[in-house]
């Protein structure tokens, strides 16, 4: 009876539910009361938090630190950077892992728990009551109707009251201030952690649209095995990673940069430093930029005629972390022939992006949503 | 529509983005074309943004992603340039448009397909009246209705009602009975119980060789023939019912009334019974009904069987297979040649 009388209360976006989520409905809406909307950019490499009528309130590394007890029990030892600081330098009965590949759940529970603290986190001052935010999660507009449904559940797993999905290249270029509603094309490419977004989009819908799983974790791999086949020197995902953001360039330049290394010489087993330079990062990054780039024209070459000529006028943005590495807005402008523009401030053009369709939730109704 | 950035001319201390762009351009000895041509921009997009013009039809993002793609062409410090450009223009992000819905289409509406009630309803009430209109058919064909009972095969019957009127007999030889043979006479002698609510109509059947018999020679079977309602005919009406017999319909002409649910008793004498004798050769399925619809022999005989029948004419025979039966009517051989073997052969011998 009881069950019955939640179930005339829960709204359609939430029939997913478990029943035993929907007897707690009511408690959640007295919860929201003390909830902020969010907007989550729950992304391979970082996790970015929107809340709304405050901005970016959160941004982490989707990295968890797992300790494994002694009953075999496990516990969460740390989130966030806490948790990224430890990759790779945990003693035996701790995992630092990233819940998340390619844009996508790879880890049900570890998401839910990671989720669940990052929602805390934001709602610090409402340290007596759990939070019961109505959360808008990004996802990437390739996933699977399984993947999202994960998204969903996780979400609601960490305590949302509900949830809304929105495909990512849609946030991002309501983030970097395109005109999404006008009957005019605009292009974006999002080049997150684990995946980069094409899409086209007009009237507030994805037009054609790609997927492909490349995008900054291929930057770090190509780097370290570029360095393992010229160096005989492995080094950390860190390292690589910090490679990327001081030298990483997309496009041949006069300037050339040089940053020291420190890795473990394999020859020797010793650690060792040596010198790399922007260049050739280049060359190791050439295989994922050309993926990057045929996805590009893949697009392009689907999107409908009209939609080709507003493209051609204004041209492509890029958005997310991987627009950042050097020139590669020269990359594509070559490639492509088109205008191509980096975003303002191109890491948070998603968590923004959703968090201001989420500010005109009341609106919009449904009008921009991905909803199962 | 063009229009000019109000905010860049009104402060002195701010920066002319236009023209430290067309400066540091002059410096590199660019024309406006060649810039153009390497950021993939139109022309007119760079000469406005020299002249701090910008087509409002332009998002500010695009602008100001060609102003840092520009700075970066000739070398300024970008970040300064568009931090000045915020400065500016401020931030201005197009707000959310939704798509206007001018009209719905009825959500109400219900579709008719295959689940839906009405269709559910509709193909049975169709299925049953198919189904009731063959049970009727059926039932017609094989349940012998009261008028069936006589005979029409050239016997005349003549007809006793047990009732006190039934003295009024007559000679049934003038009736207008369709397959009236002329030496048949008929004969009829009152019933010895009489019923006050069932008037019992008894029916002697004189075949033709023996013209003289009377009552002594006639041995009767009695067949109890329900009348319903609709055959009740009134004093006074015509005798052509279709489904009187011919004896009723003379027993009609005198005027006698029979009243529904009365039983009518047939009696068939001796010599109206025909012998049809089969002999089988093999296993064969028959059914054989005489005239009076009554099934004498059904079901599967075995070979080498030799099985006579008797009954009334005509008789409807169905068999199996007539390759495997010999068949004597009336004590003629009948040639079964002309069926098909294997095949069911229905039969009428009259």
């Amino acid at each position: 009876m009881q069950v019955l009388l939640f179930n005339t209360e829960v709204s359609d976006n939430q029939c997913i539910k478990a029943i035993g989520n929907k007897k707690f409905n009511m408690f959640n809406k007295i919860r929201g009361l003390f909830s902020a909307d969010l907007s989550i950019d729950l992304g391979t490499a970082n996790t970015l938090i929107y809340m709304r009528e405050q901005g970016i309130v959160l941004n982490e590394p989707s990295v968890v630190a797992i300790r494994q007890e002694r009953g075999g029990n496990k516990s969460i030892a740390a989130v966030g950077s806490d948790a990224k600081a430890m990759l790779g330098r945990t003693p035996g009965n701790i995992t630092a892992i990233r819940p998340l590949k390619d844009g996508v759940i790879a880890d049900f529970e570890v998401t839910e728990k990671m989720l669940q603290e990052f929602i805390r986190k934001v709602h610090d001052s409402s340290f007596f009551m759990r939070p019961s935010p109505r959360v808008l999660i990004c996802v990437p507009c390739g996933s699977t109707q399984v993947e999202r449904r994960a998204i969903k559940e996780s979400a609601y797993g960490a305590g949302a009251r509900d949830v809304y999905l929105i495909e990512e290249p849609v946030a991002a270029a309501v983030g970097a201030g395109l005109p999404v509603g006008e009957a005019r094309g605009s292009m974006v490419v999002d080049i997150g952690g684990g995946t980069t977004e094409i899409a086209i989009l007009s009237l507030n819908g994805v037009v054609s649209s790609d997927s492909v799983r490349i995008g900054g974790d291929r930057f770090d791999d190509a780097i370290i095995d570029y360095v393992r086949r010229n160096y005989g020197t492995v080094i950390g995902e860190s390292t690589a990673e910090r490679i990327k953001h001081e030298i990483g360039t997309a496009f041949p330049s006069t300037d050339v940069m040089e940053i020291d290394v420190r890795g473990r010489n394999l020859a020797e087993g010793v650690p060792r430093k040596f010198t790399i330079n922007s260049n050739e990062i280049l060359e190791a990054l050439q295989d994922p930029l050309a993926g990057m780039i045929r996805a590009v024209r893949s697009v392009l070459e689907q999107s409908p005629p009209e939609l080709a000529a507003d493209i051609s006028e204004r041209g492509m943005v890029l958005t997310g972390g991987g627009a950042l590495i050097k020139d590669l807005d020269r990359l594509f402008m070559e490639e492509t022939g088109l205008p191509v523009i980096v975003a303002q401030d191109p890491l948070t053009c998603v968590a923004r992006g959703g968090g201001k369709v989420l500010e005109t939730i009341e609106d919009h109704g449904g009008d921009l949503f991905w909803q199962s | 529509m063009d229009v000019k950035t109000s905010k860049a001319d009104d402060k002195d201390n701010s920066i002319n983005i236009g023209e430290l762009l067309c400066e540091a351009r002059d410096n590199l000895k660019l024309d406006s074309s060649r810039v153009a041509a390497d950021l993939n921009l139109a022309q007119s997009i760079i000469e406005n943004i020299e002249r701090n013009v910008f087509e409002q039809d332009i998002p500010i993002a695009f602008i100001r992603g060609y102003i840092k793609s520009y700075a970066t062409k000739v070398g300024l410090d970008t970040p300064k340039i568009l931090a000045e450009f915020d400065r500016q223009t401020g931030v201005v992000a197009p707000s959310l448009k939704r798509v206007r819905t001018i009209s719905k289409f009825d959500g109400n509406r219900k579709e008719l397909n295959s689940s839906s009630f009405l269709i559910k309803f509709v193909s049975a009430l169709v299925i049953l009246s198919f189904l009731s209109f063959g049970g009727w058919e059926l039932w017609k064909r094989f349940v012998p209705s009261s008028g069936e009972a006589s005979n029409s095969d050239g016997n005349e019957i003549a007809l006793q009602l047990g009732s006190s009127d039934s003295a009024t007999q007559q000679d049934t030889s003038n009736t207008p009975s369709k397959d009236s043979e002329p030496g048949l006479k008929s004969n009829s002698k009152p019933s010895s119980e009489s019923d006050q609510n069932q008037a019992t109509l008894s029916a002697s059947v004189v075949t033709d060789f023996s013209p003289d018999s009377n009552d002594e020679n006639v041995s009767t079977i009695n067949n109890e023939v329900e009348i319903d309602k609709e055959n009740v005919i009134p004093k006074g009406t015509s005798t052509e019912s279709k489904n009187s017999t011919p004896g009723v319909a003379q027993q009609m002409e005198s005027n006698e009334l029979i009243s529904p649910g009365e039983k009518v008793i047939i009696e068939y004498s001796e010599s109206d019974f025909v012998t049809l004798v089969l002999d089988f050769t093999a296993d064969c399925w028959v059914r054989i009904v005489d005239g009076r619809g009554e099934v004498i022999a059904l079901g599967v005989k075995n070979a080498g069987k030799h099985m006579p029948v008797r009954g009334i004419r005509p008789f409807n025979v169905v068999l199996g297979d007539p390759s495997v039966v010999l068949l004597q009517f009336n004590e003629q051989d009948f040639s079964l040649s002309g069926y098909r073997a294997g095949r069911r052969a229905e039969i009428i011998l009259n």
